[in-house]
């Protein structure tokens, strides 16, 4: 694709069943009653000079470009706020429309630059555009009258610039700020003609005011006023290509437009499903670190892990690689070799991997990072529903009454999604937060949770259970729902089971620290809408559950997970758009990497791999052995490497020391290993303790697919050369090569053909129809070939809906003298997991370092203030961050973030996991905070160690 | 015991009520505050037994409680033809009650028109407001039933009814006497109004510049809670910004936003207040509403006025006018009847040059025009607006320009800032009014001259293509703006039919009536490059000014006007009669130059602007306002001395000096060494 912008047509897409037909400049056009005569205009080819108009907004009717005449009404209405009607005639271009549209433009232009051929916006600007066409010659008014010019830039924000001496004042970004983003950081300061942009208070910056630099106002804005630093810098980009992010589980698609191979900015694209053309910091502007200077390229052995690494061929790696995994292979049997998976390659290179362990190492010790995050989710609604995913899209939200968001905090860790369900609140859904820290969605502008229940952390299980009692006991269930989709049997058990007295809110409060009155009135809410709660279409509103992994990382995360599923069927809120159960899923390809066959026990499309039939089916298909007993988990190939059993690891795009729990225990247990591979961008903090060292692809070098938490399948595209030579699943193809598979994949796409062939959820799926309608939601297959917005429409997957009796059972993790507080973690908006691509970007400016919050209370006991070092230590280790003094945590409770390897947060977190599925138990470990002079002797001895170990020998070796 | 009646209407106030009220009180009399009977010329007017005296100061309280002060007596007030011409629906109260007393307004037939409506069904309410022919009398005059009816159909369970009580037009103060002096009206036609289309709560919208009204309002509100219950109601208070009395703008004030207005469709009455379908109304539009709903009181609204514009209209008189107030009259009055009729002409004695209606961005209304009947459409078809009916009144002394440029400052400074003609135009409107006045722009500016800018123009711009350009601005603004307060031109002193109904700006004035005595002929017949001298200063003073004539000669190539008041009086004989002229004409300013003024600088006016000024080498060449009309007759009917520098002295005009003067040519010898010096 040439670059040109993406089509504009002017006000949003309108959506009704009635159609209304009318002539524009003779052409007659057909479109959906509501639709604004500009809309109909550019959809019918034509085009009407407009700039405050921009399709991702409603029409503000301020430029007064756009004028039309229509006969029979009075004046020159502008087309942008003016709905069609049927038969209406109407003038796009007349000589009085002509007059008044350059008697405009002149006003426009008497009061900005002329310097557009040295203009960052040259070219792709919409006040050059619009002036070339009303063909503005001479400025009457001259030059020398009042005006704005001259306005000190504001560079404040890393990635984009504000010049206002640019600004058409046209209000657009204030406006993205608001109906896209949500935020409202953005505002018209001043009347008449001191009318000026500006971002929160009248001293602020971008930087400091509470902009969230999502990029909404950039990508909204007509002229350079708002503009991509990049562009000013490398200029206009030549070439365009769409692709999916790999930052979290939202899944935008965008538009990297280049000059040559050089990525000039990231546009959100607007046809993207999951996005709708939004963005956030990350996937709109960190992508720096793409071609960071610490990115190793070329690939690197070494005997043991305290020499230097050695750099060398591709051809001497794979061979020196291929070598140590036999000869443990031959010494310890297959089951000493094992893999993990990686949620941020594309689905294609997943399968790879687990099938390199599966048909090369001969062993199913294979596991994903879903492993720490969301494989309650997977064991939980498979249990209950029968599929392990989400059950919407997340249009879906945009239909909600009621939403409830447990354990996520989505303006952070989900934020295009957040931006849309702030979206949906304000136009006045109701909310309850259940969290133990008073996330951003709790008050926001133009928000407010109708209900937060600040929990105890660890009590997940008791605060659900306690909601489903208020439900069933006051009778706000939906019998005939439940009657029709679920087992009645089941339900009555955990009917009797919740109306128990010691499941009531009043019996629970001293265990959840909620207080009953508000945990009652937020069932009720939940199941009914709330007084005054109606509508013409249903009798009961429309309820849907958001959660993350402050749900699943728990001791009863699996136990939390049902006792969701049970609420939304004991309310009727599954199966179609507004309701549902819905995982926001943290990694850009953790749904897909689960769907692949990424643990140890499942094979792609999660059938159990004791299944013979399903065997044999991959069996025949690859032409090698099984082995018929389920692999190793993550937790538990650190277990056997340290009893000596299990030896030799790949590890495709993880950082497992950072990222998994105890890392005490993750150092030990890779210390024993014979034989590491990390296979990365960067030398990641587990390449300290690695053999050899695979250089790793971005995103942008590669093609295959990502699938979000959505169940959306999206193209990933090739923007770019690989900077190491070859894309991650070549990389994985030539190490099965080495080991005598004989692979020969030439694209993806074949890759991807394999997949469909033998995972029945994915049988449609194929790159061409990818290519041609954009994504697919699985399963895609014979009962549903389009895809699968919403699941369960006709019932459930697994046949009746089972509601599981979850008994709250509280953690083994206890506070006491020793370790008064609880520890909690999480996310911020600008940094991304362990940061390893964030933290190499100018995101940093946002998020140096990990930061304590600490109630007050609990500070000034302490003698602790804002910014003091504080020890953070726990009954597994210690370390040493900055403390923030606050209440949006409370009494008791603390909370931190885990971006950055100097800090180590999983230093202090526990070894205990999920009853079911072994996921680490991240969001409550005890501890205790005590002010402190500088880093913990592991953060030293860790420093120097990783120092070491990152060395480089310059010189080969001899 | 004596009892008087005084006004506490801000208005009295202002002039002095309390005063006169403390003195009555310490002469033992009961002072009972009432309403404002509305005739301000008269404020404070005390009223004892129904005979009233006014304006009224303290120390002359003794003389009414002895029944003297005859010349400040007006008889019984009732029957004062002010008030006795009127037709009083709205504010029948007025001057009779006192504001917050709910005895007086139950006994003055308050509640009915609720109570009665509320034993209606809503439906059958709207369905008298709208056989009422009631209109907004905001400014837009759309049908009030109408606009319920919208409401009340519109799907939605929470409405709205807001009154707008944010009366900003210059001269309108019928929003406030209502607020202060009959509140509890105000209150039972919201009542009324939110019965007829569901609403549950109201808002009244008041500006901050009227402490009194919110200090009643919110009394009445505490008094009358009970009536109006369930329907509750805020008083809400503005902050400043003139452009919060546009509906929309109005709406997003009070949702706590920028005081912007909205693009319409979607209309108010259907997302309107935070969404929800909202009645926007004006006070005055509420206030009619009990009477209305009392019993007849429909039928009896619809037999008042003419053609669409049904029952009475509180119209307010101010400006240069002698006798404002408040005058509610049935539609159909002429603009003539108001102001001269019942206004009695101006304050200050001067013929009326206009009357400006509708509020600062409302149209001037020529004397010409005056049998325009008060009408929305008479109004409409005259390029006029009736707006909130605020009727201002301007003498001849007035400076349109001036006028017209305080237009677009005003909505420079007050436009909400959201559609470009008003953001930009405003200022570009301002800045060339100024170029207009130095008689256009007399090179190119800095950029325009840049060798890159190679559209631009390099010759400056003529008096004439900025006049053609205020013209095309207009029309931008007119046709372009975003709200209703574009509905009239911003310059509404100044758009192109004001000029041609002789609001211009500068008359040029050559005075030709010396004797050539030095020069031994006739000079302004002696010829410099082939031309008179006469001929060539006509032509320089045409290129800067509307009109020129000439002073002193019975033959020239332009209108000849004789000295006044009689030939003889030197050059100010001629300056005076020339601003006579210019003061009939609608002139805001005469410049004048000697026939013998030769090498005008090209930016004269400029040089000149802000009238007064004059050159102070030669005062002959001089920019005078026609405010200078009775300092000129002052100096010509005394004894002093008849010179320019005693008018300029009087007028405080302002000597500018220049680096080169121009010729004077007042010998043979002169007009050859000028015919050198030019090169002719």
């Amino acid at each position: 694709m040439g670059y040109e912008r993406q089509p504009d047509f002017g006000t949003p897409e309108v959506c009704a069943d009635k159609l209304v037909s009318l002539t524009i400049d003779g052409r007659s056009v057909t479109v959906p009653a509501g639709t604004s005569v500009m809309r109909a205009a550019a959809s019918s080819g034509g085009s009407i000079p407009s700039l405050c108009a921009t399709d991702s907004v409603k029409a503000f009717g301020s430029c007064r470009m756009c004028l039309v005449e229509v006969d029979g009404m009075r004046g020159t209405p502008a087309s942008c706020t003016t709905p069609v009607a049927e038969g209406m005639v109407v003038r796009t271009q007349t000589e009085k429309l002509a007059r008044l549209r350059k008697g405009v433009m002149e006003l426009y232009i008497s009061d900005h630059p002329l310097d557009c051929l040295t203009c960052s916006a040259n070219k792709d600007c919409e006040l050059q555009d619009t002036a070339a066409e009303v063909g503005l010659r001479d400025v009457r008014y001259g030059y020398d009258g009042a005006n704005h010019l001259g306005g000190k830039p504001d560079l404040s924000n890393p990635y984009f610039l504000f010049a206002p001496d640019k600004c058409i004042v046209c209000s657009r970004c204030v406006r993205a700020c608001d109906e896209v983003q949500g935020t409202l950081a953005l505002s018209v300061n001043g009347r008449g003609f001191a009318s000026k942009i500006g971002a929160g208070q009248a001293a602020d910056s971008f930087l400091s005011s509470e902009c969230v630099s999502c990029g909404a106002c950039v990508q909204a804005c007509p002229t350079s006023a708002l503009m991509e630093k990049s562009v000013k810098e490398l200029g206009k980009p030549e070439r365009a290509v769409i692709t999916t992010c790999a930052y979290c589980g939202v899944g935008c698609t965008f538009r990297a437009e280049l000059k040559g191979e050089q990525l000039v900015r990231m546009v959100p694209w607007k046809d993207g499903k999951a996005n709708r053309g939004h963005s956030c910091v990350k996937g709109r502007f960190a992508w720096g670190y793409a071609r960071h200077q610490d990115r190793i390229t070329t690939p690197m052995i070494r005997d043991s892990v305290d020499e230097p690494w050695r750099e060398v061929s591709w051809d001497e790696a794979l061979a020196f690689t291929a070598a140590r995994l036999g000869a443990i292979k031959a010494q310890y049997g297959p089951r000493a070799l094992g893999g993990i998976t990686s949620s941020r390659c594309t689905n294609e290179e997943t399968f790879l991997v687990q099938k390199l362990v599966r048909a090369g190492f001969g062993s199913n010790n294979v596991d994903t990072c879903a492993r720490v995050c969301h494989s309650p989710t997977g064991y939980g609604l498979s249990k209950t529903f029968g599929t392990s995913a989400g059950t919407q899209d997340f249009d879906s939200v945009m239909a909600a009454d009621v939403v409830l968001v447990i354990g996520a905090n989505p303006t952070d860790g989900h934020p295009v999604f957040a931006s849309r369900l702030k979206r949906r609140l304000r136009q006045g859904a109701r909310l309850i937060v259940i969290d133990p820290r008073r996330i951003d969605l709790v008050r926001s502008p133009h928000i407010e949770a109708a209900h937060h229940l600040a929990l105890q952390p660890g009590t997940n299980v008791a605060v659900l259970t306690a909601m489903a009692h208020v439900i069933v006991t006051e009778g706000l269930t939906d019998e005939a729902f439940i009657r029709e989709r679920c087992d009645w049997d089941e339900y009555q058990d955990w009917a009797r089971f919740v109306a128990e007295e010691r499941h009531s809110p009043e019996a629970l409060e001293a265990v959840t620290r909620v207080p009953a009155a508000d945990l009652r009135a937020a069932a009720r809410l939940f199941a009914t809408g709330g007084p005054g709660w109606s509508s013409d279409q249903r009798s009961r509103p429309n309820s849907a559950i958001y959660y993350g992994l402050g749900v699943t990382e728990h001791s009863q995360g699996s136990s939390t997970v049902m006792a969701i599923a049970n609420l939304a069927m004991a309310t009727g809120n599954i199966g179609r758009p507004g309701v549902g159960v819905n995982p926001l899923r943290g990694q850009n390809n953790v749904q897909g990497s689960c769907d692949m066959g990424s643990f140890p026990h499942e094979l792609p499309g999660y059938r159990h791999v004791s299944g013979a039939a399903v065997r044999e089916e991959f069996e025949a298909d690859w032409g090698v052995a099984i082995d018929p007993e389920p692999g190793l988990r993550i937790p538990n190939m650190l277990d056997a490497a340290i009893d000596g059993s299990f030896r030799a690891i790949y590890i495709q795009g993880e950082d497992i020391l950072q990222s998994d729990p105890n890392t005490h225990h993750v150092a030990a247990g890779l210390k024993a290993m014979d034989c590491v591979i990390v296979h990365d961008l960067f030398l990641n903090e587990t390449a300290n303790y690695a053999h050899v060292f695979l250089p790793g692809s971005t995103f942008l070098e590669k093609d295959g697919t990502f699938t979000n938490a959505e169940r959306r399948i999206q193209l990933v595209r090739k923007v770019m050369e690989p900077a190491n030579g070859k894309a991650d699943w070549e990389v994985t193809q030539a190490l099965a090569n080495a080991l005598g598979l004989a692979w020969n994949y030439s694209h993806p796409r074949e890759i991807m053909d394999e997949i469909a062939r033998l995972t029945p959820t994915f049988a449609g799926v194929s790159f061409d129809r990818l290519e041609a309608e954009g994504s697919l939601q699985w399963p895609v297959n014979a009962a549903n070939p389009n895809g699968s917005p919403i699941m369960h429409a006709d019932g459930f997957v697994r046949g009746k809906g089972k509601f599981i009796v979850t008994d709250y059972v509280p953690t083994d993790e206890k506070t006491g003298p020793r370790y008064p507080l609880l520890l909690t973690t999480g996310r911020v908006l600008s940094q991304y997991n362990v940061g390893a691509q964030t933290r190499r970007t100018a995101n940093n400016v946002w998020h140096q370092e990990d930061l304590l919050e600490i109630h007050p209370l609990d500070a000034e006991n302490r003698g602790i203030k804002g910014g003091d070092w504080v020890r953070l230590a726990s009954r597994t280790g210690e370390t040493t961050l900055r403390a923030e003094v606050t209440d949006r945590v409370a009494p008791g409770v603390v909370y931190t973030t885990f971006h950055h390897p100097a800090t180590q947060a999983n230093v202090v977190t526990t070894d205990y996991s999920d009853w079911a599925t072994n996921c680490p138990e991240y969001k409550v470990t005890a501890v205790q905070v005590l002010p402190s002079n500088g880093p913990s002797e592991w953060q030293e001895s860790y420093a120097s160690w990783s120092e070491k170990s990152r060395r480089v020998a310059r010189e080969p070796a001899e | 015991m004596n009892a008087v009646r005084i006004s506490d209407d801000a208005l009295a106030l202002a002039c002095g009520a309390n005063a006169v009220a403390a003195a009555f009180e310490a002469a033992g009399w009961t002072v009972e505050w009432v309403s404002s009977w509305g005739m301000h010329w008269l404020e404070p007017l005390v009223e004892v037994n129904g005979i009233g005296w006014g304006p009224m100061t303290a120390d002359r309280v003794g003389e009414v409680i002895e029944g003297r002060a005859d010349d400040l007596c007006i008889g019984p007030i009732a029957a004062h033809p002010f008030i006795a011409r009127q037709q009083r629906l709205t504010f029948a109260r007025a001057g009779r009650t006192r504001p917050l007393s709910l005895e007086d307004y139950a006994a003055t037939g308050g509640w009915q028109g609720l109570e009665r409506a509320r034993s209606l069904d809503p439906a059958q309410v709207i369905a008298e407001v709208i056989a009422s022919g009631l209109r907004g009398r905001g400014g837009a005059g759309f049908p009030a039933g109408i606009k319920w009816q919208t409401v009340a159909i519109a799907p939605g369970g929470e409405k709205y009814v807001v009154c707008n009580a944010d009366e900003g037009d210059s001269g309108t103060f019928a929003d406030r006497m209502l607020m202060e002096g009959d509140p509890l009206q105000l209150l039972e036609g919201m009542a009324i109004c939110a019965h007829a289309v569901g609403a549950g709560h109201g808002y009244i919208y008041v500006r901050s510049e009227y402490p009194h009204a919110i200090a009643k309002l919110k009394s009445a509100l505490a008094l009358a809670e009970s009536r109006l219950a369930p329907f509750t109601v805020e008083v809400r208070v503005g902050a400043g910004a003139y452009v919060c009395g546009e509906e929309t703008a109005l709406l997003n004030s009070i949702e706590g936003k920028r005081g912007e207005v909205r693009a319409k469709p979607p209309l108010p009455a259907l997302e309107g207040l935070f969404g929800k379908p909202t009645v926007v109304n004006n006070v005055l539009t509420l206030a009619a509403v009990p009477h209305i709903l009392s019993p007849g009181g429909a039928e009896f609204y619809a037999r008042l006025g003419i053609d669409r514009s049904k029952g009475t209209m509180p119209i307010q008189l101010a400006g240069n006018v002698r006798h404002g107030g408040l005058y509610e009259t049935a539609f159909g009055i002429t603009l003539g009847d108001l102001v001269g009729r019942i206004g009695g002409g101006t304050a200050s004695g001067r013929p009326v040059k206009a009357v400006q209606v509708g509020g600062p961005l409302g149209a001037y209304i020529h004397p010409s025009q005056f049998d325009l009947p008060f009408d929305y459409e008479a109004f409409a078809a005259a390029n006029a607006l009736i707006g909130h009916g605020g009727v201002v009144v301007f003498d001849d002394n007035t400076d349109m320009a001036a006028l017209a440029r305080f237009a677009f400052e005003f909505c420079a400074a007050e436009s909400c800032g959201k559609c470009t003609p008003c953001r930009i135009g405003s200022t570009r409107g301002a800045e060339l009014i100024d170029r207009l006045r130095a008689g256009g722009k007399a090179q190119a500016d800095a950029v325009e001259a840049l060798p890159q800018m190679h559209n631009a123009r390099k010759a400056g711009r003529s008096r004439e293509e900025s006049l053609n350009l205020i013209e095309d601005l207009c029309e931008v603004m007119q046709l372009g703006s975003l709200c209703a307060l574009r509905v009239h031109p911003l310059s509404g002193a100044l758009c192109p039919e004001a000029l041609a109904r002789g609001f211009r700006v500068i008359l040029g004035a050559v005075l030709a009536g010396g004797q050539s005595t030095r020069f031994g002929s006739d000079k302004a017949l002696a010829t410099l490059g082939g031309e008179t001298l006469l001929q060539r200063a006509v032509d320089r003073l045409s290129a800067w000014c509307d009109a020129v004539v000439v002073l002193g000669r019975e033959q020239a190539p332009a209108p000849c006007l004789a000295d006044w008041p009689r030939p003889g009086m030197g050059p100010l004989g001629g300056i005076a009669a020339a601003l006579h002229h210019a003061q009939g004409e609608g002139f805001a300013a005469v410049l004048t130059c000697g026939v013998d003024s030769v090498g005008l600088p090209e930016d004269l006016p400029a040089l000149l602007s802000p009238a007064p000024a004059y050159l102070a080498d030669q005062p002959v060449i001089a920019l005078w306002p026609v405010s200078a009309v009775p300092a000129i007759e002052a100096i010509l009917a005394g004894n002093g001395k008849h010179s320019l520098r005693a008018l300029a002295e009087r007028v405080g005009a302002r000597a500018v000096r220049l680096d080169h003067n121009p010729a004077n040519i007042n010998t043979p010898e002169d007009l050859a060494q000028a015919e050198k010096r030019h090169g002719l």
